[in-house]
């Protein structure tokens, strides 16, 4: 009878013990329910600011696409129209830093005495083509090492021949290099 | 309540499936895409500063080139009466009688720019009034370039010379 008794306790116990659970797990739900409900209408709700934002940026650097592009094409344009025309000048100011004079001048200062030079040519490029007799053997040798000490630029002997007329000296300036 | 447990439990699966995850997830989206708009925007910037500058020095060069243009080049076919003029004057002041120039037809022609080949055929003088002449030529402040120059010594201690320039010229 005793036993019957304590059976019976424990049974209720038991039962009181589960309905206290699926009660907690109930409320606990609940909570859980209430939370993804909240977050998700916080999410939803920033969500779409963000997305307003998305959007504004997304057309403010579609339009500063455009703008990249169309400007780009102008410069470009503009480089057409003015790069050629300044890559022509450019040359011809190279060119013109030869200065013939100066090449008068140093060649008046170091042709040998008893040359005769028969003919001369100077192109704006430095290269110097005389014509002429030069006495002796170094003479032309001479020449090149007298017009080397005051110029600017390097000289070379770039070829030297016996001709009918005389001996022949084609001299060269490296108006690049400079000394 | 076993009931009700079942059905609460259902419904927050389903609530974590289909909004929370999805809402959480396109958010995140969006501020992936906005830092992704933000760096493009940032790049587009620093091109268009880029191009702003380019264009300044774009302009700056045109400016240098219209004035180097109007300054050191012939002004189109009235600059070739100038040039003429200037050729006649640099002789005149070398003491050299003017032998005559021909004018060859414009060529290298780069936008509004075109070049002109000159040559000054059988010029006879003496030396001192030739190196004279190329002086004055070389120092003209219009674009006139001394191609080459050839000369060879004549009998009586006269020399000939042939003369070959370039004219730069712009199209007004």
């Amino acid at each position: 009878m005793l036993k019957k008794i304590e059976l019976d306790f424990l049974e209720r116990h038991r039962f009181n013990l589960e309905r206290q659970g699926r009660k907690i797990a109930y409320y606990f739900l609940l909570l859980l329910l209430v939370f993804f409900l909240f977050s998700s209408l916080l999410y939803y709700i920033r969500g779409k600011n963000k997305a307003k934002r998305f959007l504004d940026l997304n057309s403010e650097v579609y339009s500063t696409e455009e703008k990249v592009t169309k400007n780009k094409k102008e410069l470009k344009k503009r480089k057409a129209i003015i790069s050629p025309e300044i890559k022509i000048l450019n040359s011809a100011i190279e060119r013109k830093a030869f200065s013939f004079t100066e090449a008068f001048w140093m060649l008046e200062n170091s042709l040998p005495k008893r040359s005769y030079i028969t003919r001369i040519t100077i192109s704006s490029n430095a290269k110097v083509v005389l014509t002429g007799v030069f006495p002796g053997s170094s003479a032309i040798k001479d020449f090149i090492e007298s017009l080397s000490k005051g110029n600017k630029y390097q000289v070379y002997l770039t070829r030297e021949e016996q001709g009918k007329e005389g001996r022949t000296a084609n001299v060269a300036w490296d108006l690049k290099g400079g000394k | 309540m076993k009931k009700r447990l079942t059905v609460l439990i259902i419904v927050d699966i389903l609530l974590l499936v289909f909004i929370f995850i999805p809402s959480y997830r396109k958010y995140k989206g969006m501020i992936a895409g906005i830092k992704e708009m933000e760096t493009k925007k940032e790049s587009l910037s620093k091109e268009i500063e880029d191009i702003n500058r380019s264009e300044k020095k774009l302009k700056l060069e045109f400016v240098k080139l219209k004035e180097f243009k109007s300054s050191s080049l012939f002004q189109g076919d009235s600059g070739r009466v100038f040039l003429r003029s200037k050729i006649n004057d640099a002789f005149s002041r070398a003491g050299i009688p003017f032998p005559g120039m021909n004018f060859s037809q414009p060529s290298s022609t780069a936008g509004s720019v075109y070049k002109v080949k000159i040559s000054l055929p059988r010029i006879r003088t003496h030396y001192l009034k030739l190196r004279r002449l190329i002086y004055y030529l070389e120092n003209s402040k219009k674009l006139i370039i001394i191609k080459n120059i050839s000369i060879s010594r004549e009998k009586g201690g006269s020399i000939s010379a042939n003369i070959n320039l370039e004219a730069y010229f712009s199209e007004t």
